[in-house]
């Protein structure tokens, strides 16, 4: 690395520019500190009614200025109060303390079309993420969010390099319609937030109400997360060099048995079922003296698949700087993640798996004119991931869940490789990582931007003008080159012993194929912002904001062509819309907003498609009167707002577009009949009066700072109605004669809940001080309507259940003896005692479809998540933590679809669930665990009601395997999420090589977890294993700072 | 950026506009035949009569569920046979082949698009706009007659083009009587027959002709005047009760008008006389002969009445006559007697039900001992032992030797035909697979697999226990259906193939006999103002129906009817029965016949009968008359509602004012 290193830095410096210089009489210098003596690094410093001078402090809060005598330097930071020194004379050991703002009225928060706003007028539901907040080692910032930001709910299923990023929702799953993602924005761009380098973010906030949203129109129903990255500034050029190393370390690997208890619970299982025993007793010794490895082999898969750790790098730089004329902000990242599966380093087509990424971002300003500032950006991202050759790892996972340490070995004592099983469950998971050749998915990006920005003060005082287009660019290529070795079963041994083999697969030569996806987008939009403030009681300002943006995808077509003829299916995607938001503050005491969106989407029917999008939001700011200030002087700040609106949605669902369109195809006419050889007929039809879902949001908000600021607690409560929600109709009548069921706006959703932080910061002494945060999100939700295919019990609608809700039968416990069984109802197949029993719902004598009932609220998501965490500092170290955590959630390790592995999640939990390829884990291996008939063990004790595991079955058992509550667990946790240690050292000896300020940071993630669970992760726990766990990292990290 | 500058950024019309839209399809003149032969294509194959819709779109109740026919299949696809155990009902009849409900209102809702659209076709002249209209509207009614005869009343629509997208409340609609939908039907389809033309060429065979449509009207006329839909229609017994019985409770909620009338017209008789003299007057059709010659059997010595046809059965081939429509012999573009037909690939591919599974075919499509007990001995006179002097009858005993006449061969095989089956009239040989009958098979070069004989007995050769694989695939009774087989036709050996078939819709025959039963039921002379404004007048007259009858049966090779059985209305009405059963065996006319006469409970409900298929041909065994007692048989359902298919509890749901049918 060290030569990537060097060509990072020439490059970097290529890119240096002309630092300002200013001139003047006097050298003013000194150091600028806060309240506690800490330097402060970044403090404006200008001189008062001379535009065009200043600086800021450098990384040690140092600084110097030319000034002439009479001038005045005003020092300026966001959170403090403003200082004046007038100059007299020539001053190079000022030392000037920055006051904590008393009111914090100044800082600033970014609230959409990337305007910033003063923090104490917004009266919008938006959260300002503190950007050091998410400066730890993560795999992206998705994965940062939950736990870390009130808002968000989010979800990590696999912890596959790679596939490791979190899914999220701003305050939950608000609609069961096709989408109900969060609009991510960077710089004014629709993109990803796994995409970027957190170091490279300035601000982060959270849209969540409709007030904040409304500008959005179609498309901000679900929220909106606004990301700025960094741009220029003027004064010392600042380098900061962070390279971070990463040791992974998978945890909570499920346990299989190993071959002898495989043989003697599969003897058990098929005798309890009066099946014959698979093994003798010959047979049993072999296996348990493991005499005969090629016959009856003993291989943990586990162990010949993973290396339970693996080690990750990552290296970034990012230089900024810039003169008066030109700033700029420049950062390259690169990162390797392999996976931690075992390959031998030998095998000829042994795939690295793993997933290595590189990022750019260059963000360049130049003031064309005082009044005329010129933006151009570009980044970029290329990404690799690389799998073996056969199928994707996903199959490694269920290998280890579904082969059995009897079925084959490793490799034959006589050098041969063995295959099983049909499909992908021909190889073992040893074959797929070593012999089966590579397959890399890449994916490359590139944007653009070019903003102008005009300040129109000579027209109007306050007006600017903004205008920014953006290209952007995605390509996807991924590759296969497949290779097979010859690959043996052995059937047994001949009269002399030998193995006899027999050959089921042939050997390959390498194939290659591979496949190509690109995405474009052009995006423009322009903002006029008019902002002022009369005298000096009243803020008014105006936003109007104009976009259009045109997107398209090559794999669009076959996306959409399952409906559209592929020429429609082709089209860009389009959105264009107006927007305006105007507020006014009285004494930053009352406020008020009121926003707009006028949007429109090509989705729907000439005429109908845009929306108006109005919203709402008030504010009142108690402690501004002076009465507050005296009776109630520990409560520095409160406000309290309200916002109500609307705002759209107006995704259909993954493969329909254009749903008002009636479209047709041609067909062939059988060559008998009435006539003609070919006719035309509808395809799908139209749906009449199609329009956006629509959401109805109120939010009512408290913020509140008391005890001189050390604590301040923000607490939302939300209500989102959403409407229209499109769904395939179900109740429209035959006798009408439609084709097939159009889309309509038909179904009805609320979501409620609550969210909301606090913040307790209390300073010590001079070098100590401590940080307590804590947060919330919780979101519930309820389906109002769905039109739903008439059922035939009341039960069965989902209308007055939450979404996901989920259904499946009610079990009664494990039957207890043949007249249990003979009382019961009829289930699935021939039942036995110790199978589950389900209740008859309907009472009709037979457990079917009708006596499926909700079971659970959710499945999987949880409807709570918070987090707490702290800081505590010390001199030039700091130690902080932070914890996780979800509230109740349901899931099932059995009869939940699993479609990684186009079955029933069931396999990696229940012992012998495919019969040859089911694993056992060493839970069902211990008695207390599972059911066995006390005619099968001898002891009437083993025939235990409360047994995690029903009568064992040597293949699929019709009965158990269906979804129950037998199967319910609670995923619910608390976790470890992150124990860090930073040190900021800033040595004499470092200095004077040029370097300000060393940061070493060991950071250590998803360290420990309480819950239930136990055996798996427990955001993962259905999956029960199938998949790459969530692994425990440990970074070390070290920041340079030139 | 220019690209964003343009107005009507998000209107994707410049794309659309060389997509088919209704505009487009509906200004052109080539895509508005398109779009109108497409949702003809739509429509059931007339043919697919045997209940498995797999292959098909629809299919009809028919054979497996009347008494002409038996099948043991309930697997997927053969919805028939589930329909007659009893395990179809109002939740699941959706989804069978049988529900003809949603996809012919699919079918109305395209000809209302094209009759409120056809107007924007300036392409068109005023003779094709009227022939395009004429197919719409008859196309529109005989979807509505599909629904009609298997649903019972039906939801009118008119001309109305529903919205799509709307709420409950603009759905909610009631059926119309069974009165007002014969009548809206017959009253489109007279419409409609104005813009038909008469006759098509023999490149368009199976497209509507006016005889086609007057056809239609004529069996709905029939039907609409049977006992069942006309207050019991005069008729005695309990088909006199039957449309009290079925459907006397049943009224629409909004009006209390019976869906059923209650109250006898004999008006409707004379209406179907008319309907049906009208596609006699047309004088295009006639019954379909082939000129006796040197293997043509000679007429029984004692018959009477031995002149040429049409006057009497001399002069034609009475086997070949009527076989060659079926079989795919005769050229069917040029038959006469098809007043509506087309080939149609299901028939074809249903004879291998027909053929055992040894030799490629699946054996199950059986025949009753009801059908072949109704056949006559070639005299004419019933078989019942000793028979006559002409045509002895004999169930003991077999042929010995072989006999051979038009191309069939009886007997030469290794064992002898019972003589049960012997001296019966052609159309017997035309239609009835019998143990020891020959198949030909002559398409394959395998000669092993020509000229077999087939015996059903357990030590024949292709008995019940010889069938490998799905236990259902062989007879039941001891016969199967042979009407549409070829002697080329074959389903195993190199080569084997089948001949295409026609599917007779309408048949002259069936107008012959639906003027005859018409004619009978008249009591008073009735005058009726055709279309052609000129009146008719019709009444009971013996000698219209003796020659409209005995056409008929003259074709078959058998004497006409005698004075007795002209005599009476009861005692016509029995040939009038037994001549439908026999002449229209399995062309699903027999499944609407014992409806309409509200004789379904009984008819259906006499046990099935066969040969005894557990019994040996070798001691005897095997030829008694049995009693079928097998599961199938055993929970075979005869029921009231089963008049008609119930609505899918679906569409009920969606819209609780449409009535169920009763029973359902």
């Amino acid at each position: 690395m060290n030569k990537t290193a060097i060509i990072l830095s020439v490059l970097l410096l290529s890119c240096f520019s002309v630092i300002a210089q200013n001139k003047g009489g006097f050298t003013i210098g000194g150091v600028v500190y806060d309240d506690t003596d800490v330097s402060l690094p970044g403090v404006s410093i200008y001189l008062k009614d001379k535009p065009g001078v200043g600086t800021i402090t450098d990384i040690d809060g140092k600084f110097a200025i030319k000034a002439s005598k009479g001038d005045i330097v005003i020092f300026s930071f966001i959170g403090f109060d403003s200082y004046e020194h007038y100059v007299a004379k020539e001053e190079t050991k000022l030392k000037v303390v920055l006051k904590t703002s008393s009111t914090m009225l100044e800082e600033a928060v970014v609230t959409g079309m990337g305007t910033t706003q003063r923090k104490v007028s917004v009266v919008g539901a938006i959260t300002s993420v503190e950007v050091k907040e998410l400066q730890t080692p993560g795999v992206s910032v998705n994965n940062m969010l939950g736990g870390r930001v009130p808002g968000i709910i989010s979800m990590q299923t696999s912890g596959e390099p790679g596939d490791d990023i979190s899914e999220f929702w701003v305050r939950g799953i608000g609609t069961f319609g096709a989408n109900s993602s969060a609009l991510v924005l960077v710089d004014g761009l629709e993109g990803s937030l796994s995409e970027i380098d957190p170091a490279d973010i300035e601000s982060f906030s959270i849209l969540k109400d409709a007030s904040a949203t409304a500008v959005y129109g179609v498309r901000g129903a679900n929220g909106v997360v606004l990301v700025t990255t960094k741009r220029g500034e003027e004064g010392k050029l600042q380098i900061t060099g962070r390279a971070n190393f990463t040791l992974s370390r998978l945890t909570r690997l499920p346990e299989y048995v190993g071959a002898y208890d495989y043989a003697l619970l599969a003897n058990e299982a098929r005798a309890v079922r009066d099946e014959l025993p698979l093994y003798s007793d010959l047979e049993l010794t072999l296996i348990r003296e493991n005499l005969d490895p090629d016959l009856y082999p003993n291989v943990n898969w586990q162990k010949e698949t993973l290396k339970n750790t693996s080690f990750k790098q990552s290296y970034y730089s990012s230089i900024r700087g810039g003169g008066k004329v030109a700033r700029f902000f420049v950062s390259l990242g690169l990162s390797d993640e392999p996976a931690a599966y075992k390959q031998e380093s030998n095998s000829d087509y042994g795939a690295r798996t793993g997933y290595s990424k590189y990022t750019f971002r260059s963000n360049v300003d130049i003031d064309l004119t005082k009044a005329t500032n010129v933006y151009f950006g570009t980044e970029g991202f290329y990404s690799k991931n690389t799998q073996p050759g056969v199928a994707t790892t996903d199959y490694l996972w269920q290998a280890q869940a579904m082969l059995t340490p009897l079925t084959i070995p490793l490799k034959y004592s006589t050098g041969e490789i063995p295959s099983y099983g049909t499909g992908n469950n021909q190889y073992s998971p040893y074959v797929m990582l070593n012999h089966t050749g590579v397959r890399t998915n890449e994916q490359s990006n590139l944007q653009a931007t070019l903003a102008l920005k005009q300040d129109l003060s000579a027209l109007i005082k306050g007006l600017r003008f903004r205008v920014q287009g953006a290209y952007t660019s995605t390509t996807y290529f991924n590759e296969t080159r497949s290779v097979l070795p010859d690959m043996y079963f052995a059937q047994g041994r001949g009269v002399d012993g030998t193995l006899q083999l027999v050959k089921r697969i042939s050997a390959q030569q390498t194939t290659y194929s591979a496949s190509q996806d690109q995405y474009r987008k052009f995006f423009l939009e322009s903002t006029l912002n008019y902002e002022t403030v009369i005298s000096d009681d009243h803020r008014v300002s105006g936003l109007l904001y104009y976009y259009v943006s045109d997107e398209k995808q090559v794999s669009d077509v076959g996306k959409y062509n399952i409906t559209l003829p592929s020429s429609l299916a082709a089209l860009p995607i389009r959105y264009q819309g107006v927007s305006g938001r105007l507020t006014y503050g009285f004494r930053d005491t009352y406020m008020i907003d009121m926003n707009f969106g006028y949007t429109g989407s090509e989705n729907f029917k000439p005429g109908t498609q845009y929306g108006f999008f109005p919203s709402m939001a008030i504010g009142w700011v108690p402690t501004q009167y002076e009465w507050m200030k005296n009776t109630a002087p520990w409560l520095s700040f409160l406000k309290i707002r309200f916002s109500y609106g609307s705002v759209g949605n107006d995704r259909i669902s993954g493969d329909r577009r254009f749903a008002y369109l009636t479209t047709f195809s041609y067909d062939k006419i059988d060559e008998v009949g009435w006539g003609g050889t070919s006719g035309i007929t509808e395809n799908l039809v139209g749906a009449d009066n199609l329009v956006w879902e629509k959401a109805i949001k109120s939010d009512l908000g408290i913020e509140a700072q008391l005890f001189d600021q050390k604590l301040s607690v923000t607490v939302d409560f939300f209500n989102d109605k959403r409407d229209g929600i499109f769904q395939q109709r179900t109740q429209v009548p035959a006798y009408i004669g439609a084709v097939n069921m159009p889309y309509g706006n038909v179904g009805k959703m609320k979501s409620y809940g609550s969210d909301g932080n606090m913040t307790f910061t209390q300073p010590i002494n001079k070098d100590m001080s401590f940080t307590l945060r804590g947060n919330f999100t919780y979101s519930r939700n309820k389906i109002q309507n769905w039109e739903q295919a008439e059922q035939k019990y009341d039960y069965q609608y989902y209308i007055g259940w939450p979404n996901g809700a989920t259904r499946g039968f009610k079990s009664l416990g494990l039957f207890r003896d043949e007249a249990d069984v003979a009382a019961g109802a009829t289930q699935f197949g021939a039942v036995l005692p110790g199978d589950i029993k389900y209740k008859d719902i309907n009472a009709d004598g037979k457990i079917d479809d009708y006596d499926k009932i909700p079971l659970s609220l959710t499945n999987n998501f949880p409807s709570l998540m918070y987090g707490f965490g702290g800081e505590f500092t010390y001199k030039d170290f700091t130690v902080g933590f932070l914890f996780k955590g979800t509230g109740k959630t349901d899931y099932y390790h059995v009869g939940i679809y699993d479609s990684r592995l186009g079955e029933n999640n069931g396999v990696g939990f229940v012992p012998f669930c495919d019969g040859e390829i089911g694993n056992v884990l060493t839970m069902a291996a211990d008695q207390k665990n599972r059911w066995t008939p006390a005619s099968y063990s001898g002891n009437p004790e083993t025939e235990n009601p409360d047994a995690i595991f029903p009568r064992l079955t040597y293949g699929e058992n019709a009965n158990n395997s269906k979804l129950s509550d037998f199967w319910k667990r609670d995923a619910r946790y608390i976790k470890l999420q992150e124990v860090s240690l930073a040190y900021n050292m800033k040595l004499k000896a470092l200095q004077s090589v040029g370097i300000s300020s060393v940061e070493l940071q060991f950071v250590g993630t998803n360290l420990y977890t309480w819950d239930k669970v136990n055996i798996f992760h427990p955001e993962q726990a259905w999956r029960n294993g199938v998949i790459y766990p969530t692994p425990a990292q440990y970074a070390f990290q070290v920041y340079i700072h030139l | 950026m220019a690209l964003f500058s343009c107005q009507d950024f998000l209107n994707i019309n410049d794309y659309t506009e060389d997509m088919l839209t209704y505009d487009s399809i509906f200004q052109n003149k080539d895509n508005l035949e398109s779009y109108l032969w497409s949702a003809a294509d739509k429509l059931p194959h007339e043919g697919a009569i045997w209940g498995n819709g797999a292959a098909v779109r629809k299919s009809f109740a028919g054979i497996a569920c009347s008494d002409e026919g038996f099948i043991q299949w309930i697997s997927s696809g053969w919805h028939a046979g589930q329909l007659i155990q009893g395990t179809i009902n109002a939740d699941n009849i959706g989804g069978t082949n049988l529900y003809m409900w949603d996809d012919m209102y699919k079918i109305i809702r395209k000809m209302n698009l094209i009759i409120a659209n056809i107007g924007q076709c300036t392409e068109l002249t005023t003779v094709e706009r009227n022939l395009i209209l004429g197919y719409t509207y008859f196309l529109r009614a005989y979807a509505y007659y599909h629904v009609l005869m298997a649903h019972g009343p039906v939801v009118l629509a008119g001309d109305q083009i529903y919205e799509t997208n709307m709420t409950p409340d603009y759905y909610a609609t009631e059926r119309a009587t069974y009165d007002e939908s014969v009548e809206y039907i017959c009253s489109e389809m007279e419409k409609a027959a104005r813009f038909i033309p008469a006759t098509v060429t023999v490149s368009q065979f199976g497209r509507p002709t006016r005889g086609a449509v007057y056809g239609i009207i004529s069996r709905l006329r029939l039907q609409h005047a049977s006992p069942l839909f006309n207050g019991g229609g005069g008729a005695s017994g309990v088909a006199g009760n039957s449309a009290r019985s079925y459907f006397g409770e049943w009224k629409r909620e909004s009006d209390g008008a019976g869906y059923v009338n209650q109250q006898y017209d004999e008006k409707r008789w004379a209406l179907a006389a008319y309907t049906a003299k009208r596609v006699m007057d047309m004088n295009l059709y006639s019954l379909h002969t082939i000129e006796a010659d040197n293997y043509t059997p000679a007429l029984p010595a004692g018959m009477a009445n031995k002149e040429e046809y049409p006057n009497g059965p001399g002069g034609i081939d009475p086997y070949k006559s009527y076989s060659d429509m079926f079989t795919g012999e005769g050229v069917a573009a040029n038959n006469p007697e098809f007043v509506w037909g087309r080939v149609d690939p299901v028939v074809k591919s249903y004879t291998q039900h027909s053929f055992p599974k040894e030799y490629g075919g699946y054996g199950g499509m059986a025949l009753t001992q009801k059908v072949i007990d109704a056949f006559c001995l070639a005299d004419g006179s019933d078989p019942v032992a000793p028979g006559t002097a002409d045509c002895p009858y004999d169930e003991t005993g077999f042929l010995t030797g072989k006999r051979t006449f038009s191309g069939y061969v009886l007997g030469g095989g290794q064992y002898g035909v019972y003589n049960m089956y012997v001296n019966r009239e052609a159309r017997f040989y035309a239609c009835v697979g019998f143990s020891q009958c020959l198949w030909p098979m002559l398409s394959t070069t395998e000669t092993a697999k020509n000229n077999v004989y087939f015996g059903y007995a357990t030590d024949d050769n292709v008995g019940k226990y010889k069938t490998a694989g799905n236990a259902e695939d062989y007879t039941t009774t001891g016969y199967v259906s042979k009407k549409y087989v070829h002697p080329e036709d074959a389903w195993s050996g190199t080569s084997a193939t089948r001949l295409n078939k026609p599917f007779g819709i309408v048949r002259y025959a069936e107008i012959l006999l639906n003027y005859a039963e018409a004619l009978n039921n008249l009591t008073q002379t009735w005058t009726i103002t055709g279309s052609d404004s000129v009146s008719y007048t019709f009444s009971r007259d013996v000698n219209e129906i003796a020659h409209a009858f005995n056409l008929v049966r003259y074709r078959a090779g058998l004497p006409g009817l005698t004075a007795e059985q002209l005599s009476g209305k009861d005692t016509m009405f029995e040939a009038i029965e037994r001549e439908r059963m026999i002449e229209f065996l399995h062309e699903n006319r027999r499944y609407y016949d014992i409806r309409r006469w509200g004789v379904y409970l009984e008819r259906d409900a006499e046990p099935i009968e066969g040969m005894n298929i557990e019994g040996k041909r070798g001691d005897g065994s095997y030829y008694q008359r049995t009693r079928l007692d097998n599961l199938r048989a055993r929970s075979r359902v005869t029921d009231r509602k089963m008049v008609w298919l119930p609505i899918s509890s679906s569409e009920i749901k969606k819209v609780p004012t449409i009535a169920q049918n009763p029973g359902w």
